[in-house]
């Protein structure tokens, strides 16, 4: 994989600062996006911005037909049978939120199953429902160095589960759980699989079948697409389970003596005019990673953990939160220094060296404030990543760490 | 004591720490530790209890008190840089500009005392 070449396709890359080169360590957040994206959303403003399904001129035509391409492309991408399992939303967020309304019932409620270490995306519309008395809500513990435990989950499913609602990786540990024999344990005891795919998405392609994924929620942020803009696949045999969150424009085919029918999946679950340039943002995005090889970004973003991992490794009070092996934390290293204001840390970074990482409780306030972490500081790494950048964070890092506390 | 949440647990720190706090406690309590630590060294040698450690601690508790909020903004932009070219040189800034002011102000204090009383 060849590095400075890739960095030359992200404009943001090369943007000089007043200390140089900006070092972006926040890719679980979101991901810098390259020229191919920013054009394809510019082609749809600059050259047909017109909408989709209600009108018959030129620029709707060729506005639905790229929307479904779009469409089509993300199928391809998630290993889909049809396109019609994606349904496209704003963000895993929101897509999150589809399935567990969708969920919530008052006669039986459906009982959901989640790990003790959620996004607040994958928690707060669960605990909503759960407060409300539409569902039941579950956690379970993970392993002692926050890796998926087994044991533990297969105990909480014999308690019964109608839904599991899981990460796909951790945003906190850059964990990814061994999702396959999840989702046979689950279905086994009669669960269906909901993966908070997020994080998961950011390497290349990936099948949901081989997963065994019933629902898949992902952000396009988070693999170099546009921002407010994501999708929910969901397989053709539980969609018709889903409910519109929102109902308006797109989502009825007739309206008549105060009843109205449903226009067919997804539509039905795309509520008013869409985002036609993100959607157009995302195929870019989807192309571009296509094209990668996800061996190849997984190795070098190992590589660069190791490194810095190796690097920081003794200096006094530094804890990490996850797995020792930066091998068992992908792209993720997040760590917590004794004595030292995570979000100081994070702000010396960014105007002594213009290293970018993330900092706080990182959307997972449940998790921090019952296990007593303090606020931590969170580098995630990407492909366009290089060792020099990794050098440097290890050496400002020890400075900062050494000579300002 | 209180702490501004922000979006996804962004945390800020918005302490009470007043300005009148600090001059009148933190600043007197780090001086104190940093002026007896000489002390300390024969008197723990004599007693063995570790005087030395409990006034390093004191030492550093005030300092943290005394950089919580003043003048942050300011150090840390000039801190950054001073970074460029001497990371002990920005660090040594960083850490003890306030404690030079407030004993500039106390000293200040201390002559207009003279002058008035």
């Amino acid at each position: 994989m060849n590095v400075a070449q890739l960095r030359e396709d992200f404009p943001a890359l090369n943007r000089k600062t007043d200390v140089g080169l900006p070092v972006y360590f926040d890719n679980a957040c979101v991901t810098l996006r390259p020229y191919s994206v920013i054009r394809a959303m510019n082609e749809y403003y600059e050259k047909f911005s017109g909408c989709h399904r209600r009108a018959y001129h030129a620029f709707a035509r060729e506005t639905a037909s790229r929307f479904e391409r779009a469409r089509a492309s993300v199928a391809a991408f998630l290993g889909a049978t049809e396109p019609s399992e994606i349904i496209f939303l704003r963000n895993t967020t929101e897509a999150i939120n589809l399935v567990a309304r969708s969920f919530a019932g008052s006669r039986r409620p459906a009982r959901v199953l989640t790990t003790e270490l959620e996004h607040n995306s994958n928690l707060i519309p669960w605990m909503e429902l759960s407060r409300q008395g539409l569902l039941q809500l579950s956690c379970f513990k993970l392993a002692d160095n926050l890796t998926f435990d087994k044991e533990r989950f297969r105990a909480a499913l014999t308690k019964g589960a109608d839904l599991v609602s899981i990460p796909h990786k951790s945003h906190v540990t850059g964990c990814e759980y061994p999702v396959r024999e999840i989702a046979d344990m689950a279905h086994e005891a009669g669960a269906l699989l909901l993966l908070d795919g997020a994080q998961g998405v950011s390497y290349g392609k990936i099948d949901v079948h081989a997963l065994g994924a019933d629902f898949y929620a992902f952000s396009a942020h988070k693999m170099l697409g546009p921002s407010g803009f994501g999708a929910l696949y969901a397989d053709k045999e539980h969609q018709p389970r889903l409910a519109p969150l929102i109902l308006g424009g797109e989502t009825v085919d007739d309206v008549s003596g105060g009843a109205y029918s449903l226009t067919e999946p997804p539509y039905c679950y795309e509520a008013g005019l869409q985002n036609y340039a993100g959607a157009l943002g995302l195929e870019a995005a989807v192309d571009y990673l296509a094209k990668a090889d996800p061996r190849a970004i997984r190795a070098h973003i190992a590589s660069l953990n190791a490194m810095i991992t190796a690097g920081i490794s003794g200096i006094q009070g530094l804890s990490i939160i996850g797995p020792d092996d930066p091998a068992l934390r992908s792209n993720i290293l997040n760590f917590t220094a004794e004595g030292i204001d995570s979000v100081e840390l994070a702000e010396m970074l960014d105007k002594t060296a213009r290293i970018m990482v993330r900092a706080g409780k990182l959307c997972s306030h449940a998790w921090y404030n019952s296990s007593g972490t303090p606020p931590s500081v969170r580098l995630s790494l990407y492909f366009y990543n290089t060792n020099r950048e990794a050098e440097l964070f290890v050496k400002t890092l020890r400075n900062l760490i050494n000579h300002f506390y | 004591m209180r702490e501004d949440k922000k979006c996804c647990g962004f945390n800020t720190r918005n302490e009470r720490v007043t300005f009148m706090a600090v001059i009148t406690f933190a600043y007197p309590v780090f001086m104190l530790s940093a002026l007896s630590l000489p002390l300390w060294i024969p008197l723990e040698w004599l007693t063995k209890i570790n005087f030395t450690c409990r006034a390093m601690g004191a030492l550093r508790a005030a300092l943290k008190l005394i950089n919580y909020k003043l003048t942050v903004s300011f150090r840390r932009t000039i801190a950054a840089v001073l970074f460029r070219y001497s990371p002990w040189a920005a660090g040594l800034f960083y850490k003890y500009l306030n404690i030079l002011l407030l004993t500039l102000l106390w000293m200040i204090g201390i002559c207009l005392m003279r002058l008035f009383l």
